[in-house]
């Protein structure tokens, strides 16, 4: 980014290389229809191109990224009328609380008969998510964001994201058991 | 993480390859590449954000240095104003007739018709006092009652004698002092000249209008009755009357003579 910033366009597309990829899953998760994903994509792109002048690394540039992208997802929600808050992060935000208990060891599908099929039942599970679970979820897995990123890109605390993170894994899980 | 959680996120991973649309790509790269090409702003430098104050600084400063030189040097463009706007139209007038009678001779000014009129005689100095000043009463009767004065001058002829008045002030060496008063002076002379000539009443015929401007303004009561005799015995009887009744109303302690009671 800072190579770009001082006018190397080609450094710009090794970046956007690396970053298309998760940017663009990261919002095609979290939308009703690819087009919106089109559009979300594009306009955080275009902030980072109108951006570079003044790119300051503060953080990893994925953690910028992201938080750009965060940022411009809830302010989409907010135009659609769309309330972003999971409503039971009130109770995802309590560190105290009672996990569901993990799924036993023995309930991993130990083989898999179709990779893809178990693969797409994987992203219907992500699909039904809270927000604020899948959002976590995604910066983890896209961004390759650690607990403290995402939860400055969330503004939430660190255990927060770590109860976040533990509830959407124990609800994928359970939702794959059948293909276990 | 545990090994459930690294082998979720390697499943997710595995699935997980969708991307944007390569006409998005083209479409951003572009963007940025754009960005790239567009020259940078350049910083201008310090003293250039200063320009603009100083300049308006400056100019305020040369202004104000002008308007109180113009002040010391001729105090009396700025008091004398109520002074020049009482003698200036005599002046002007005085000078507009210097000039009329130099360069045309009385009796094509008469021929002229009424913008002649308007300079020829002391009519317009009497229009003009009128206009500016407050006129004797004599000469405002002599204007409403003259036989004369029942049409105004069209605007049209007091334009034409315009350009001539203020030629005269020009011409006039005492009003060539310079600076500010010369131009006040010479406007002021040019809207005298024009009202004189708009307010002077229109003659029918230049010239009948002639004489009788000339009879307007005060003269020997001598003078006057020798006029009437005149008009007397050119058959112009009309007129006659009409000079006697000015005549009678201007010195009503003469007597008129026995000869020219009618």
């Amino acid at each position: 980014m800072l190579s770009y910033r001082d006018g190397d366009a080609a450094a710009f597309e090794v970046l956007y290389g690396r970053w298309r990829g998760p940017l663009y899953r990261f919002f095609l998760r979290q939308c009703d229809h690819a087009g919106q994903a089109d559009e979300l994509f594009q306009d955080v792109f275009i902030k980072v191109i109108g951006a570079a002048a003044n790119y300051v690394p503060s953080a990893r540039f994925s953690t910028w990224l992201f938080r750009i992208a965060h940022n411009h997802l809830v302010d989409h929600w907010r135009k659609l009328g769309r309330e972003p808050l999971d409503p039971i992060s009130d109770h995802t935000n309590d560190d105290d609380c009672e996990l569901d208990p993990p799924a036993p060891e023995s309930t991993i599908p130990e083989r898999l008969v179709e990779r893809r099929q178990l693969g797409d039942a994987l992203m219907a599970a992500v699909a039904t998510l809270p927000d604020v679970q899948r959002e976590a979820f995604l910066l983890a897995e896209e961004g390759g964001l650690t607990l403290e990123e995402i939860a400055a890109i969330a503004g939430v605390g660190r255990e927060t994201i770590k109860s976040r993170l533990r509830y959407a894994t124990a609800k994928l899980r359970n939702q794959l058991e059948p293909w276990r | 993480m545990s090994d459930l959680d690294a082998k979720l996120s390697q499943l997710y991973r595995e699935v997980s390859t969708q991307g944007p649309p390569p006409a998005l790509d083209a479409l951003i790269l572009a963007a940025a590449q754009q960005q790239v090409a567009m020259p940078k702003r350049r910083e201008r430098p310090w003293w250039s954000r200063w320009m603009a104050p100083a300049s308006l600084m400056a100019t305020i400063v040369i202004g104000l240095s002008l308007t109180l030189s113009i002040v010391n040097d001729h105090p009396e463009t700025v008091d004398g104003d109520v002074v020049r706007q009482s003698s200036a139209p005599s002046r002007a007038v005085e000078s507009a007739k210097a000039k009329f009678a130099d360069d045309v001779p009385a009796e094509s000014v008469a021929r002229k018709g009424a913008p002649a009129v308007a300079l020829s005689g002391p009519a317009p100095q009497v229009a003009a006092k009128s206009a500016l000043t407050q006129a004797p009463p004599t000469s405002a009767k002599t204007k409403s009652e003259s036989s004369l004065a029942a049409q105004p001058a069209p605007l049209a002829e007091g334009r034409i004698i315009t350009p001539s008045a203020a030629d005269a002030v020009q011409a006039e060496p005492h009003l060539k002092g310079g600076g500010f008063g010369v131009m006040r002076e010479a406007n002021v002379t040019r809207e005298t000249a024009v009202g004189a000539s708009a307010s002077v009443p229109a003659a029918p015929s230049a010239a009948k209008a002639a004489p009788m401007h000339s009879q307007a303004s005060p003269r020997p009561p001598e003078a006057w009755l020798d006029d009437i005799r005149r008009l007397i015995r050119e058959g112009r009887e009309n007129e006659a009357d009409a000079q006697l009744a000015e005549f009678r109303k201007a010195y009503p302690r003469v007597t008129v003579p026995v000869d020219l009671k009618r």
